[in-house]
């Protein structure tokens, strides 16, 4: 019976207050999706910055005239340096064979002559791929006797980086202002709803109801919005990966695949915040209005 | 002895509130809580169902102390008295059959027993026909006997009136104040306030004068 009593109230608290509880819905919607849009984002961010990790190389180019002994000092010296995870000796005939694979032709044939050096292609521990340590590491290789050359996509290694860290915090400020944003809808719709029923709180207060026996029908009405704002959220995140995918399969060979998870994260998110925020927000308001009235 | 208050002071800041009061209440006693608008009746009755506690002194309701009460404690006091308003306090978008169960189904009772007692109530008030109304539909009589039906619902050894005649034509106050005597006669403690001289001239209930916050025995 107590059940039954605060989940009627809880559907007359949403119908009495339909507009405002209509626009936390969708506001929480659109707040949800762009935050779980960003996390995604932000997800697949770190697995591609992961990858470029993963397969970043620096190529040490040697001496042509380098004997067997001298190469094999520039690889003690290498593996001596303490950044460095793995070494790849790639042969003069190495080279050419790696240059036919890539543009097709026979270097031999263009040139009569093999004129592609002799190199190592290093790489790095993946927490040391930072252009200032990339850059030192470099600096150390450069000065070894035998080494004619050092590359690297240093401009790459730095434009992402600054890219990444400037996502990184945007990314974090959004998704925080926008949480903040939700928690403070929500809170709102409640303290109308607690304001609007201040006579009826305090009844309830006077004929000796607990707390949460008052608190209760707010909290399920945060819930409610919170757990709607969330299937609104999933249905703007799943028409958004639609509409990306339609739009750029014809440009590049990828598309974004919706996960039914992300419809658990969007209506899980949005349940927890309606639960938090509403449950704050009938505490706080629910005897300060029912003190002004009676 | 029910109540007992000593010393009893509630002070607003703004002159206005109860002095210096003692007094005892006993079980099943009717009293008359009489005194002009303003003289402190409806404080003093705040004070006993605990809504403000005492400035100074102290009050005793049965086993709780206003000096030691907890938050909790006095929503257990609650439950077990019965507050009627002059502005009846209805929820008036629900009927009058969960109006007068709310104090059963916040205290967690089951469905059957709900129904069973409301249904004994409403029919004790002359009120078991409309018990699908909704509050806010019927007249000022019949909201009074939902009050006071809401009131009693919960067996409770005290009720407190104040000022339940106060908004009713002549006829719906007499029929509240017989349902009050009734109830009386059935062993509970009665408080009314009220300055309706005309409707008790003819009890020999004990009476309380009120005066500027002060209480004297007439």
């Amino acid at each position: 019976m107590r059940l039954s009593f605060i989940t009627k109230q809880t559907f007359i608290n949403l119908w009495t207050a339909r507009i405002p509880a209509l626009i936390a819905v969708f506001t929480i919607g659109i707040s949800l999706s762009i935050v779980i849009g960003m996390s995604l984002l932000g997800y697949k961010a770190i697995n591609s910055f992961d990858l470029f990790q993963d397969k970043f190389e620096i190529e040490v180019f040697l001496h042509p005239d380098l004997s067997r002994e001298e190469i094999l000092k520039v690889q003690n010296e290498l593996a001596s340096i303490n950044q460095i995870k793995m070494i790849n000796y790639v042969s003069k005939e190495e080279a050419a064979r790696i240059f036919k694979q890539e543009f097709g032709e026979d270097i031999y044939e263009i040139l009569d002559e093999n004129p592609l050096p002799a190199s190592f292609h290093i790489k790095l521990y993946k927490q040391m791929t930072h252009p200032g340590i990339v850059e030192n590491v470099a600096h150390r290789i450069e000065i070894l006797p035998g080494v004619d050359d050092v590359k690297y996509h240093k401009e790459i290694l730095i434009l992402i980086e600054k890219y990444f860290r400037l996502f990184s915090l945007v990314g974090t400020g959004v998704i925080f202002a926008l949480l903040i944003a939700m928690n403070i809808l929500i809170k709102n719709t409640i303290k109308l709803s607690v304001y609007a029923r201040r006579k009826q709180i305090a009844i309830l207060q006077q004929l000796g109801a607990g707390g949460l026996f008052i608190r209760l029908p707010y909290i399920f009405e945060g819930i409610i919005e919170g757990a709607l704002g969330g299937v609104f959220a999933g249905f703007l995140l799943h028409t958004a990966f639609r509409a990306v995918n339609f739009s750029v399969q014809y440009i590049f060979d990828i598309s974004l695949e919706f996960s039914p998870i992300i419809w658990t994260v969007a209506i899980s998110a949005g349940t927890v915040m309606g639960l938090l925020s509403s449950n704050r927000a009938a505490k706080s308001f629910m005897y300060l209005f029912a003190r002004d009235d009676y | 002895m029910m109540i007992e208050c000593k010393k009893l002071t509630v002070n607003f800041g703004n002159g206005e509130g109860i002095r210096n009061i003692n007094a005892s209440f006993n079980e099943g006693e009717f009293t008359l809580l009489l005194g002009p608008t303003g003289c402190g009746k409806s404080t003093l009755m705040r004070v006993i169902y605990m809504d403000i506690l005492p400035t100074k002194g102290h009050i005793n309701i049965r086993k709780w102390d206003s000096r030691k009460i907890s938050k909790r404690q006095i929503l257990h006091l609650r439950r077990e008295i019965g507050i009627i308003f002059q502005d009846f306090r209805l929820i008036e978008n629900l009927s009058v059959f969960e109006n007068v169960a709310l104090p059963l189904i916040m205290t967690g009772h089951s469905r059957r027993i709900i129904k069973d007692r409301v249904e004994v109530i409403l029919d004790e008030v002359g009120l078991l026909e409309t018990w699908h109304q909704k509050a806010g539909s019927l007249s000022g009589g019949e909201k009074q006997r939902v009050a006071i039906a809401r009131a009693i619902v919960k067996n409770p050894f005290l009720v407190l009136a104040d000022e339940p005649t106060g908004n009713l034509d002549p006829e719906a106050a007499n029929t509240v104040f017989e349902l009050l005597r009734k109830i009386n006669s059935l062993g509970t403690a009665v408080i009314m306030a009220t300055h309706n001289y005309g409707l008790i001239e003819d009890t020999d209930y004990r009476r309380i004068y009120m005066e500027n916050g002060s209480l004297m025995d007439l």
